[in-house]
């Protein structure tokens, strides 16, 4: 049996902060502020696939990804990264695994995006006759070779990330870790930087562990996905095979005005319907939208608009569709993922 | 990691604090102004105050023999070198954790002392010709007058001198990454090491009990001995211990700092604080 | 000022304070606000009694009558926090806002900016009250420091109108700042050179003529010399007024050019579109 790319075992991450500011904080007794971020995360990613890992902001993605990388250490549990021990083969996991934490920062601002990737190259003592042509390699790879030359302070969001999946990929990693890559890209960026990571691993082989909250991005990506709530990996499967589990379901999404607050409590108990939960993009301030998974669809046909009426609600829109991820968490946890307005429902970018 | 990979880290961490420092060009006039400025006060402090012949006269009965001026312009030239090595690379990491940089260096598989090494060689030279600069401009607008017995001991008790202080500086720089007032414990410190380690006044002028205090700090012996060679013509025997002891002094700021690093990372990285500023 | 520019003022001068306040509380601040002003004053009592083991240096009597040296540098070290507030402060009022990304908010805004810079700034200055008290103290505990109770009210007003006229300071260089995008440079030269002008640890009297020129024109020299006269020597109002006088015009300079500069640089920024870069 090859040996998984990645195998974590029940990670554990507890946080203790002190909830008291400067020099209070240094008083006896001064209390704590006890957070779980992870709470016993098991997981194998496999040489060459994509693993979409999908869960709302808060989630524990971040954190999961930062412990693979070795740059935070569990509080129990331990697992391995490229065939080397998490814990005590820090340096050996640093050489085979890139990562991209992305954002606004973590670049020189003043210099350009050929220095910075220069100057990274340096620090992973990669060879220096290959520095020219691997820097130039990957600059026309993200599509920076116009800008290559210019202050990184000038770049858009979308340019900044180009190049922090440049910096990921310099030393040629067997493991790339992406955390949140299109957040915040405009759709077309957002799909520009998609093709590139899907290219990693059908063309390049490499393994790649991608977390994410859009759903389509995990749909469409993922080899397989697992979703994370509360620090908590709740399932672990393709994405088809994810959907396939409602294949009973139906998704309906109601869109009410006057509803009352907690009125997806009263949804979830009405008969036909397995699950109920606030949709978060509701198309006017006063309306309000619910995600609701149907096991009858005649049964919910019935009591859904009647429950609305009783509620002395309006009824404004009732659509079915079949299940997705989204679907298949609010099954799983009973609410849904929290977009920020970037849910896609139809399969295709907005 | 092999020395070459160290070279190559601390060469890429020199190059690239210079490309970004040179970006800023109001630095660029403080470091031309500023030694000279913070040189002028140094001496201003005094001759505002009293008579020159009466300053130099109460220096020399605390052991200060030669030029008071000469005396003050070496000590602030001095001091400006520490207060390069505290920012340069005592604050290295608080630097880059600002710019965001520290998580990727981290990720990566650097020694953290190579790139703090390119650090610190950068605000060496970059400390050291505007330090310098402002050396001659004050010599030659007080008057002060050099004695250059052995150009090679000078040379030697200078950069052991540096060597001093960018220890002192790593030592910091872990204390640094743990705590999230960096910038104000840089400062903090900045005001006992100039009290106690005679750039302003002669250590003897200060009470008995707190003169121990000064000869715990190695920019005090540094100075000693840079004061020594360019004011008087000291022979390799009589600075001998005072070079050793520098030497010694680096060992020790290295070894711990590189214990204490080490330590502070992992702490940072257990408590999830490693990003944080 | 109109209720909205009140309004202005009153919102950005508490979230000021709160800020500066908040940084007193953290621990490198605290350890910084307490070790400074302490080896500030022990380094003037170590040169003062190396020069002068009588504690009158001869030179420093002579220009000013007063014998107390320790005392005159202790007055002028309380007030080098605001000094340090008015140009790093000031400096950084724009420079802190474009970092959190929250100046091109502010400059849409209907803000009335004067208010808005006056609140942030002033925020800052009088938080600096508690390195003031600071420096009394230590100076008063540890190295015998002699003030005349009768100057009090007088030593108030100097510091009032110091404390204003310093606003003019904090506003170019927040000019300053927005135009070069380095207001921490500026701030760390010009602070020596605010230190010699302004006769902090020594007689302006000590300087040349025509550097006394410069002094002069700096509000914080008037602002030290009528603290000083009123505390150190009991002088009245004859002599004190002139003080009086140069804070209060010198202030008015500094805020015109301040503000003069300020809009000029922002007019600049928005055709540029550099509002928000830094």
């Amino acid at each position: 049996m090859p040996t998984p790319a990645i195998e974590a075992r029940d990670i554990r991450k507890e946080f203790y902060r002190r909830k008291e500011r400067g020099w209070r904080r240094l008083l006896p007794g001064a209390p704590k502020e006890h957070t779980v971020a992870l709470g016993g995360v098991s997981l194998t990613v496999n040489e060459g696939e994509l693993f979409g890992l999908l869960g709302p902001n808060g989630a524990g993605k971040t954190t999961l990804v930062k412990i693979l990388s070795t740059l935070l250490v569990p509080t129990s549990g331990g697992g391995t990264v490229a065939g080397h021990d998490l814990l005590k083969e820090g340096d050996a996991i640093r050489k085979k695994v890139g990562v991209v934490l992305g954002g606004e920062r973590a670049l020189y601002w003043r210099l350009t995006a050929r220095e910075n990737l220069r100057f990274f190259y340096e620090l992973y003592n990669l060879p220096r006759a290959e520095r020219q042509h691997r820097i130039d390699s990957l600059i026309d790879l993200v599509g920076l070779k116009d800008r290559a030359d210019e202050r990184v302070e000038g770049y858009s969001k979308g340019m900044k990330q180009r190049l922090h999946l440049a910096r990921g990929l310099l030393h040629d990693p067997e493991i790339l870790l992406l955390d949140e890559p299109s957040i915040g890209l405009d759709p077309g960026a957002a799909r520009e930087l998609r093709a590139l990571v899907r290219g990693l691993t059908v063309k390049q082989g490499k393994t790649v562990v991608l977390t994410t909250h859009y759903l389509y991005e995990a749909d469409v990506l993922s080899d397989r996905v697992g979703i994370i709530s509360g620090g908590k990996l709740l399932t672990v499967d393709s994405p088809t095979a994810l959907k396939a589990r409602l294949a009973d379901r139906s998704s309906v999404r109601l869109v009410t005005r006057g509803a009352p607050a907690g009125f997806e409590a009263v949804l979830a108990k009405l008969p036909g319907v397995t699950q109920a939960a606030v949709a978060p993009e509701a198309p006017a301030p006063d309306q309000q939208a619910f995600r609701v998974l149907v096991g009858d669809p005649d049964e919910a046909g019935r009591s859904l608009p009647l429950a609305v009426a009783n509620a002395k609600a309006s009824l404004l829109a009732m659509e079915s569709h079949t299940p997705s991820l989204e679907d298949v968490f609010l099954e799983l946890t009973g609410s849904t993922l929290t977009l920020g307005g970037n849910e896609v429902r139809s399969g295709e970018d907005e | 990691m092999s020395v070459t990979g160290f070279g190559r880290a601390a060469w890429a961490s020199f190059i690239k604090s210079g490309k970004v420092a040179f970006t800023y060009s109001p630095w660029i006039i403080n470091r031309v102004l500023g030694p000279f400025l913070w040189v002028s006060l140094a001496v201003y402090a005094y001759t505002g105050i009293s008579t020159e012949a009466n300053v130099q006269q109460r220096f020399h009965e605390v052991g200060v023999s030669g030029d008071f001026t000469t005396f003050l312009i070496l000590g602030q030239t001095v001091f400006s070198f520490f207060t390069a090595m505290n920012w340069r690379s005592g604050f290295a990491i608080q630097r880059e954790r600002w710019a965001g940089t520290w998580e990727l260096i981290l990720l990566s598989p650097v020694n953290r002392f190579a790139f703090l090494t390119g650090e610190a060689l950068f605000g060496i030279v970059d400390s050291g010709w505007s330090v310098l600069l402002a050396m001659a401009v004050a010599a030659f607008a007080f008057g002060a007058g050099f004695t250059l017995g052995s150009p090679l001991l000078a040379f030697v008790a200078l950069t052991l001198t540096l060597l001093a202080m960018v220890s002192l500086g790593f030592f910091f720089a872990s204390f640094y990454v743990l705590s999230r007032s960096a910038g104000p414990l840089s400062m903090a410190i900045q005001a006992p090491v100039r009290f106690f380690s005679g750039t302003q006044f002669p250590v003897g002028a200060l009470p008995a009990a707190l003169q121990a205090v000064s000869y715990a700090i190695p920019i005090t012996w540094g100075l000693g001995a840079v004061r020594a060679t360019l004011t008087g013509e000291p022979t390799w025997s009589d600075l001998a211990p005072t070079l050793g002891l520098l030497v010694a002094f680096s060992v020790v700021f290295l070894t711990v700092g590189a214990i204490l690093l080490k330590r502070m990372e992992h702490r940072s990285k257990v408590n999830g604080t490693v990003h944080l500023f | 000022m109109t209720t909205a520019a009140f309004r202005t003022f009153n919102g950005a001068f508490r979230l000021g304070f709160k800020n500066t306040l908040r940084g007193y509380t953290g621990t490198g601040w605290l350890v910084s606000t307490l070790l400074t002003p302490l080896f500030l004053v022990a380094s003037a009592w170590v040169i003062s009694r190396l020069v002068a083991p009588d504690g009158s240096p001869d030179r420093f009597t002579a220009l000013t009558g007063i014998t107390d040296y320790l005392t005159f540098v202790v007055i002028g070290f309380a007030f080098n926090g605001f000094l340090l507030s008015a140009l790093d402060d000031g400096g950084s009022a724009v420079y802190d806002e474009q970092q959190a990304g929250t100046f091109e908010l502010l400059a849409m805004s209907p803000m009335n900016p004067f208010a808005w810079m006056f609140g942030k700034t002033l925020a800052s200055q009088v938080a600096a009250i508690i390195d003031l008290a600071i420096v009394i103290a230590v100076g008063g505990l540890l190295f015998g420091l002699q003030l005349t109770p009768t100057g009090l009210a007088w030593a108030l007003l100097g510091l009032v109108l110091t404390l204003a006229a310093l606003q003019g300071v904090a506003f170019v260089f927040a000019a300053l700042g927005l135009g070069l995008k380095e207001p921490h440079a500026l701030t760390v030269l010009m602070s020596p050179v605010f230190i010699f002008l302004s006769g902090m640890m020594f007689p302006v009297q000590a300087l040349p003529g025509w550097v006394q020129v410069f002094s002069y024109s700096f509000p914080l020299t008037h602002g030290l010399d009528l603290v000083r006269g009123a505390l150190l020597t009991g002088a009245g109002a004859e002599a004190l007024l002139p003080s009086v006088w140069g804070l209060l015009v010198t202030g008015a300079v500094w805020i015109t050019v301040g503000w003069v500069s300020f809009r000029a640089l922002e007019k600049r920024a928005r055709a540029k579109g550099t509002l928000g870069t830094y």
